[in-house]
């Protein structure tokens, strides 16, 4: 308030039944504080279920279905031919070796990144991995009548389910204020050697053993999860171009499986 | 606030003089700063738990529903698609291809899916040749895994929105004789005519006690004015185990001649029960039937198989050695014992729901529909309740003709091969259902359950034909009225508790009332029933303590899901096993 110079008395005027009140507000203003203070230092409520995402469903043979198929393809001498063989990392599938293969696996790992940038090893943040064990894999009979496991698995809500869901949060806001919000993950898999110990990378294009892979380009495919209920919670694994930050075509359908290659590089 | 008054000074007395006035205005305050200490909080994680806990209006359902079946009906089809599937009860050798319908057609979770299924051949080792082929029929429909746990049963959430007294219904016996009135006459009781007494046996339990009254009605009885139609209960029950939950009596004394003349040959009467019969009005109950509304559609409820879990019955299986098309050593299935777990995504939330007294509702259902999507059944399903079953024939209730029993959930028929197939469709939320028979009395402050209702389903005797309409299998039987399966569709799901005591209060102070408040006009005084707190339970098992985190309570109910056969199970008629049989009517 001012009071500007002029010639003559001034007044103030005063209400005599003027109640400033500068208490007001204060007792609720102190208790909405209160309680907002208490509910965020104790025992905040927050969402942390998860729940279960199938792989989006796709029409193949006419048939609505969500199947998702994995081929993990071994490398030997530079070469991916004939590469969906256990042995070619040494695991032999005789009754006496065969726990090698049992105990060995395949991991995929989901990854994030701030922003969805394409992922390497200084951006990315493992969210969670998910085991595909090869007694749980497809099965080549050869013409001698022997059957083989071989590093090809399938997924459906009929058959090895373990292979297909998903989980992860159905509402990710107890994830706000960090990089992990989002259905967006970048996937990509290595393979754990019960042979020999070893944990094998693998890529998502063949490369020869003298090139020198792209941690953004060569490694991952990208995943994207879909809360809209339709006609339940659903996943969708694509390719991914990383210069452009977009998704290409889908796979991981029976017609286009997701291809792994292991990484050999020889420098 | 401290009121001040200004008198002129010329008005203060008599002659006093005009003067100037000055008041002082202090700006100080009586309130004081807060000081530290003056609110000291003690931090009590528990304390904090149970306010959010008995805050939060979000349930999560979940559980486990086991089909409780035996598949007992064999006929035959002349529909080739149904008829290459049947459970046949010979080998197929004899030509004779009279069978039960395979289980799949009543399974939560379907297995004969359409689906692709892979074979892979190498020469050498390493190669990796595969065959991706289609398994599975699609001769009379196409159903994939996908649609396998929804195709013949879908699981909804409902809450009883309202109810209706005016739903008519019908009660029949064993001649034919029936009985049309509407819910809120009451309880349908049978009279056997005795030298001094009447004694009344009711299908369902019928809530009275001795001591109580009885209001009847029905023929020419509900011509009398209602205050002529009360009756002193002399006494409940009669030499068999629990029948005073069945049987009422009354003394011959309590009628006039005329009113004797009418019971003598009234059959059946309708009853309702009434405490005071100086106070008719106030102290009888209501009897009505809850209408459900949906609250959740069909994609929102995940239906899988319950890890390795079956139940203690039997698989009922056989290779059948040839079928109608000539296949050989095909498996087939007539009974398969399933566990399935039913998960609702979503969490409900009560907040805004008003049930059929205008409060938030302390129960939902789990509703359980025959979806039919193959079409072998008639649909809609046909509704009723406890006292529409009998032992050995069918209640003209369930006639197609009548309307009382008509669930009027959608469907779209189909025509192939010159039969039509009615298929059931998807319920939209808000789809509404009857519900369960209910007794509600004011002074007692409760509802009272006198039956669930059930649904009624029947094969179209086109499609398959076991003799649903012949009388010589179940007496009164028809073209418009078939015996068929019976299934209750509402299971109860509590999800909070009020105490089985009654609070009462006599207060102009209505605003702190709880909603599910009733002013008693009779006494004149406010009544509700307390909500208990989560977590509390008291030690007559009253309470409830469903797991509490992520902000939502977690429900678990494990269902016995009862499929029975309309005519063979023989346990549907008045009260327990050999107590008494309406067959005698």
């Amino acid at each position: 308030m001012k009071l500007r110079y002029e010639n003559g008395d001034k007044k103030l005027v005063i209400g005599t039944n003027q109640n400033f009140r500068t208490d007001a507000g204060w007792d609720e203003s102190f208790q909405t504080y209160e309680r907002e203070l208490l509910e965020d230092l104790i025992n905040p409520v927050e969402n942390y279920e998860t729940c279960r995402y199938i792989h989006k469903p796709y029409t193949s043979n006419n048939i609505l279905q969500s199947d998702i198929w994995f081929y993990f393809y071994f490398k030997q001498n530079n070469s991916y031919t004939l590469g969906l063989d256990y042995f070619r990392v040494g695991i032999g599938q005789s009754d006496r070796n065969v726990v090698d293969l049992k105990n060995s696996f395949f991991k995929l790992e989901f990854y994030k990144t701030p922003n969805n940038d394409p992922p390497n090893r200084q951006n990315r943040r493992l969210v969670f991995s998910k085991n595909l064990n090869p007694m749980i894999g497809e099965e080549v009979t050869l013409t001698s009548g022997q059957e083989l496991k071989v590093p090809v698995f399938m997924g459906s809500p009929f058959k090895n389910k373990e292979n297909m869901y998903l989980f992860w949060f159905e509402d990710d806001s107890v994830l706000e204020e960090t990089l992990l919000t989002g259905g967006t993950f970048f996937m990509t898999a290595k393979f754990h050697n019960a042979y020999n110990g070893e944990k094998t990378q693998f890529t998502n294009n063949p490369l020869s053993d003298i090139s020198i892979p792209v941690e953004e380009e060569d490694l991952y495919y990208i995943v994207e999860m879909d809360r809209s209920n339709a006609p339940t919670y659903n996943y969708m694994i694509s390719e991914y171009d990383h210069i452009n930050q977009k998704t290409g075509n889908r796979i991981g359908t029976s017609t286009s499986p997701i291809n792994f290659y292991e990484m050999i590089v020889t420098t | 606030m401290i009121k001040k008054k200004i008198v002129h000074p010329t008005k203060r007395y008599s002659g006093s003089e005009a003067e100037n006035l000055n008041i002082k205005l202090g700006l100080e305050r009586d309130e004081q700063l807060l000081r530290e200490g003056d609110r000291t909080i003690i931090l009590d994680i528990a304390e904090l738990y149970k306010k959010e806990r008995n805050e939060s209006t979000k349930y999560k359902i979940y559980g486990k529903s086991k089909m409780i079946f035996r598949n007992l009906y064999s006929g035959l089809t002349t529909y080739n698609p149904l008829k290459n599937t049947l459970y046949d009860l010979g080998d197929g050798l004899d030509g004779d291809w009279m069978g039960y319908l395979p289980y799949d057609e009543f399974a939560f979770i379907r297995r004969d899916t359409v689906r692709e299924v892979a074979t892979a051949t190498g020469t050498t080792i390493g190669e990796f040749n595969q065959t991706i082929t289609l398994s599975g029929t699609t001769d009379h429909s196409t159903i994939t895994v996908l649609d396998s746990s929804t195709w013949n049963w879908n699981y909804h959430l409902s809450y009883v929105y309202s109810h209706d007294g005016d739903h008519p219904m019908k009660y029949t016996l064993s001649g034919g004789t029936t009985y049309d009135f509407t819910a809120s006459a009451g309880v349908p009781f049978r009279v056997i005519v005795y030298d001094a007494s009447y004694q009344l046996i009711s299908p369902i339990k019928h809530n009275m006690s001795l001591g109580e009254f009885i209001i009847l009605s029905g023929s020419t009885m509900t011509s009398l004015t209602m205050s002529e139609r009360v009756f002193n209960i002399s006494s409940v029950g009669d030499k068999n185990y629990e029948s005073e939950l069945y049987v009422v009596n009354i003394s011959k004394s309590e009628f006039t001649p005329n009113q004797i003349t009418i019971m003598d040959s009234i059959g059946v009467v309708f009853g309702q029960r009434c405490l005071d019969r100086t106070n008719v009005t106030g102290t009888t109950s209501t009897y009505y039937v809850h209408k459900h509304k949906t609250l959740t559609t069909v994609d929102e409820c995940i239906i899988d198989n319950a890890g390795f879990e079956t139940p203690i019955f039997e698989i009922e299986r056989k290779l059948q050695f040839e079928t109608a098309d000539q296949r050989n050593d095909v498996y087939i299935e007539r009974n398969r014992p399933e566990s399935v777990l039913y998960h609702f995504k979503n969490a409900l939330d009560i907040k805004g729901l008003r049930n059929n007294f205008n409060y938030t509702p302390t129960e939902v259902y789990l509703t359980t529909t025959f979806r039919n999507k193959n079409g072998y059944f008639d649909y809609p399903p046909r509704n009723g309740w406890k006292f529409n079953f009998h032992n050995t024939w069918v209640d003209n209730h369930f006639d197609t003709t009548f309307s009382g029993s008509d669930t009027n959930l959608p469907f779209t028929s189909v025509n192939s091969s010159g039969f039509t197939f009615k298929q059931g469709d998807e319920l939209p939320v808000g789809t509404e259902l009857d519900g369960a028979f209910v007794e509600y009395n004011e002074q007692d402050f409760k509802e009272t359950i006198l039956s669930e209702g059930f649904h009624k389903i029947s094969s179209d005797v086109l499609n398959f034909n076991h003799g649903q309409t012949s009388t010589s299998n179940f007496g009164g039987v028809s073209q418009t009225n078939p015996s068929g399966l019976i299934y209750q569709p509402h299971y109860r799901i509590k999800l909070r508790e009020l105490s089985p005591y009654v609070e009462t209060a006599n207060t102009n102070n209505i605003h702190n009332l709880p909603e599910n408040v009733m002013y008693d006009e009779l006494n004149s005084v406010w009544k509700w029933r307390d909500l208990y707190d989560h977590g509390y339970v008291d030690p007559d098992n009253f309470g409830t303590n469903h797991p509490f985190t992520n902000g939502q309570h977690y429900v678990k109910s494990d269902i016995n899901f009862l499929f029975r056969n309309e005519e063979r199970f023989l346990n549907k008629g008045v009260g327990i096993k050999n107590f008494t049989s309406d067959t005698d009517c």
